[in-house]
């Protein structure tokens, strides 16, 4: 549309943002989480002069700052970097909307970064009290990162305000305090707490060989991670509260949705009573394979409340304004006036260089896409598949792709489905284009569609339905109606 | 003439003044620490190759600093690619995207980098008390994660002059084309503005190391002995002269030279009737530190040579983040009127922003101060 769009096969450019978002993820609320809990901690040690606690610490703290600092700092502009490359109006529209939130999220960058270097170089060189009171800077600063960059990602799910409704120019306040802000805040700061808890047991189950230390690390973490674990599923209930209707229906629609959302519920219950059974009750369990366990426990529920976040959206990037395929939500009928291919500068310059022969002063002229050749109307319908589907949609193989999901359908069937689009489904965005395109888009899919697996045999159609004219329906004269039903009493079986 | 009209988004949320006055700011702030690891890498390798004692000393310093400047300098460099995205998006996304594959690599390549440098301070202590085995190990590591750093640069650069190239972009289209989207295989290795651009950051980064090294020795270093410390601040002093003077001045004179003659007529003529003082006096700063140093090599070790030479770099710096973002904004402006995008100014966000940078220099500031606080350390290494 506004933009060249990436293609990357199979697994579509959007997924790449996936990816690095969930790694940047596991170790960012770590950033935040281990933060809380190693200021915590600290301070706890110094009070109690416990040399050896803060000895563990120290160590804690190389780890965690080689972690963070460095893989979720750069994880971190790596998805600033993809949102670019796969979603650039929806990036560049909330860069205008947040850009001095995302300002000040750099300046509580900054102090993180200095305070976790000074917080570890300095460790046995700062009066203690001054070391403490550094940590509690790196996680205040920490946090109030987390806490802004959510409001972002909620106003991305819902763009309803608490201040009231954004009127979809700038309104920064509004956009900010959205309605899934607090939730979403709440929930992560719970994540966060739970996640680095996963990390600290996992860290101390691997270094500390002294049982006692170990014991104590565990204890110790266990409280704040209880507590994490409360807050996660507050967020998380009221996540679903403050949900858009659309997309309250997604999450009880989508098959793969409903599995996801039952299975972070049964992790995170899962977890919680691993907590309670473990480090709570019997701190001695937390073996390093027990505890990687439970970290890779804690990453698929991270994996997978992410996809459920993601997946509740569509078709939205931005709700209510931007949609997936890079397409602003006004702009919606003037593409299918003018025609997709025409409206969007890429698609129109591509058929401006390639088919000049459907060019009339330099406008597309709809009407003569479809005396072009076979090939030609394919390679046309592919343009119309990469700027209108690929966003969310692998080809013939791959992501979601469209090849086996319009498997055994027919012309006409297909055809209905794209001008249709967003009818049956509600996680599809509407179609964009017009008749002839559509009929462009559907030469293409029918040539990346594959057969149905199962051959349904005489059963395969429906019969006189889907322009099925071999089957003869015989007539079988009008229905008579029968009359009530009379209840003539119990069967009798013969013996 | 490709048309890269402005799109029909909301308007620019600050004043364009405001948007290019930070840009410049933060590229500013991000050219110091990258100058140090772009040329301070290679420029530490060779120290600790041939300098002997005194070369190892200072590489085994600026090794252990360098993961501190990577993650300034990263950081740093958020602030001027936020700002391009508010006022150039335009040019900006489609560049990228039309060379997606090279422009995400920079995200693992920095990776592997940033880690390098981390391994390569954990193991610095080797270059002064290990075998030579050892040394000559990290020094190749040094020349190794030096050309990850480089390749960086160079697609960065490759990224921001394509921005301002957009008659080169329906070349990349039709060469990586899939139906009319893009591969994100593209790549304009062959225009010669990179390659420019790349000789005069090197060349500036070369004599921000040798102001660094200088400044380093005066102010940084903890004090050992009499003797050790007058042997490596001359050493110091005597080796930042002439790389400064040798290699960093002819590199960035070369680099502009160069970037002159391949730059369209028009935009030379609008530089020359605009702002050409600012280029000559950016140039004349940085020879200025560069000769300053040079002629000092041998003078007695004092921290107001250092305070010079800094000062004067600073100064090249500045200006040539003026000098870049106002030729960056002509280049773009043959095709894109960042000038044509309205203004919705979000003025409560803007103070909030300036608040909290206030707020949080004077956090950053209050830190830093308790160093002074600090014991001093009791490791035997710089």
């Amino acid at each position: 549309m506004h933009y060249p769009w990436w293609n990357v096969p199979h697994l579509t450019s959007p997924m790449l943002i996936a990816i690095i978002a969930v790694i940047h993820i596991l170790v960012s609320h770590y950033a935040v989480g281990g933060g809380i809990l190693l200021a915590r901690e600290t301070a706890a040690a110094r009070r109690r002069n416990d040399e050896v606690y803060l000895k563990y610490l120290r160590s804690h703290t190389k780890f965690f700052v080689l972690l963070t600092v460095v893989f979720g700092a750069v994880t971190g502009v790596g998805i600033w970097w993809t949102i670019g490359l796969a979603s650039p109006l929806a990036t560049g529209s909330l860069i205008r909307t947040f850009v001095f939130g995302w300002g000040i999220e750099w300046v509580f960058f900054i102090i993180e970064l200095v305070s976790a270097f000074i917080f570890l170089y300095y460790w046995d060189r700062l009066p203690p009290k001054k070391h403490v009171m550094i940590g509690w800077i790196y996680a205040a600063a920490a946090w109030i990162s987390l806490v802004l960059i959510t409001a972002i990602t909620g106003f991305m799910l819902n763009t309803h305000g608490l201040l009231g409704e954004w009127d979809g120019t700038g309104g920064f306040w509004r956009a900010l305090l959205n309605l899934q802000f607090i939730p979403q805040t709440i929930y992560r700061t719970g994540a966060a707490l739970v996640l680095s808890a996963l990390y600290f047991y996992a860290h101390a189950s691997f270094t500390v060989k002294d049982i006692a230390l170990r014991d104590k690390v565990q204890a110790r973490i266990a409280k704040p991670a209880m507590f994490g674990a409360g807050l996660l599923v507050i967020g998380a209930v009221l996540w679903y509260f403050t949900l858009p209707a659309a997309a309250a229906q997604r999450l009880e629609a989508a098959a793969a949705l409903n599995i996801f959302a039952g299975l972070s519920i049964a992790v995170t219950g899962v977890l919680f009573a691993l907590i309670l059974l473990g480090p709570v009750r019997s701190p001695g369990w937390l073996s390093p394979g027990f505890t990687m366990s439970m970290l890779l426990m804690g990453v698929c529920l991270f994996g997978t409340t992410e996809f459920i976040r993601e997946g509740v959206r569509k078709p939205f990037i931005v709700h209510n304004e931007i949609l997936g395929n890079q397409i602003h939500v006004n702009e919606i009928g003037p593409a299918r006036e003018a025609g997709y291919l025409e409206y969007g500068e890429w698609t129109n310059r591509y058929v401006q260089q390639k088919y000049p022969e459907v060019c009339v002063d330099g406008k597309i002229d709809e009407s003569l896409l479809l005396t072009l050749d076979e090939p030609q109307r394919i390679d046309l319908g592919q343009t119309l598949f990469m700027y209108h589907c690929n966003d969310c949609h692998a080809a013939a193989h791959g992501y979601s792709a469209v090849g086996p999901i319009l498997a055994g359908r027919s012309r006409e069937r297909i055809l209905d489905d794209v001008i249709h689009l967003n009818e049956a489904n509600g996680s599809m965005p509407p179609w964009c284009g017009t008749p002839e395109e559509a009929e462009l888009l559907t030469d293409y899919l029918l040539t990346i569609q594959g057969p149905h697996a199962w051959d349904f045999g005489e059963w395969e159609t429906v019969p006189g339905a889907d322009g099925n004219e071999d089957v003869v329906v015989e007539d079988e004269g009008p229905i008579v109606e029968e009359g009530p039903v009379v209840d003539e009493g119990p069967v009798v079986l013969p013996e | 003439m490709i048309p890269v009209d402005p799109s029909t988004m909301s308007g620019l949320p600050a004043p364009l003044w405001f948007i290019l006055f930070f840009k410049i700011v933060g590229f500013f702030l991000h050219l110091i620490p990258m100058g140090l690891w772009f040329a301070g890498l290679p420029i530490a390798a060779y120290a600790a190759a041939r300098q002997g004692e005194q070369g190892r000393l200072w590489t085994r310093r600026f090794l252990k600093q360098l993961p501190v400047i990577l993650a300034l300098g990263i950081n740093f460099g958020i602030v001027p690619l936020l700002f391009l995205q508010v006022a150039y998006y335009k040019a900006f996304y489609t560049a990228t995207i039309l060379m997606a594959w090279h422009w995400l690599f920079v995200v693992g390549f920095v990776m592997v980098a940033y880690y390098g440098v981390y391994w390569m301070a954990f193991r610095s202590d080797r270059l002064v008390s290990g075998s030579d085995c050892e040394r000559k190990a990290i020094i190749r590591q040094a020349i190794a994660f030096s050309l990850v750093l480089a390749f960086v640069g160079t697609i960065m650069t490759m990224g921001l002059t394509l921005t301002a190239s957009p008659e080169r972009w329906d070349a990349l289209l039709n060469e990586t084309n899939v139906a009319g989207a893009v591969s994100g295989w593209g790549a304009d290795w062959g225009n010669p503005s990179i390659w420019a651009r790349l000789l005069v950051t090197f060349g500036l980064g070369v004599v921000t190391t040798s102001a660094w090294i200088v400044c380093d020795a005066a102010w940084l270093r903890g004090k050992k002995s009499e003797e050790e410390d007058a042997a490596y601040k001359s050493w110091a002093q005597n080796f930042a002269g002439r790389t400064a003077l040798f290699l960093g001045a002819p590199l960035v004179v070369l680099g502009t030279v160069f970037f002159w003659a391949v730059q369209h007529p028009d935009l030379r003529s609008q530089i020359m009737s605009a702002w050409i003082v600012l280029p000559i006096l950016a140039l004349a700063a940085l020879i200025g530190s560069a000769v300053w140093l040079f002629l000092n090599r041998d003078a007695k070790p004092s921290g107001k040579i250092a305070l010079i030479a800094a000062g004067l770099q600073v100064a090249a710096l500045l200006l040539h983040a003026v000098n870049r973002q106002l030729t960056q904004h002509l280049d773009i402006g043959r095709w894109f009127k960042v000038g044509a995008i309205p203004e919705d100014v979000q003025w409560s966000p803007i103070v909030a922003f300036l608040l909290c940078f206030v707020f949080g220099l004077t956090v950053i500031g209050w830190m830093i101060a308790q160093l002074q606080h600090a014991k001093p350390s009791e490791s035997t290494s710089e």
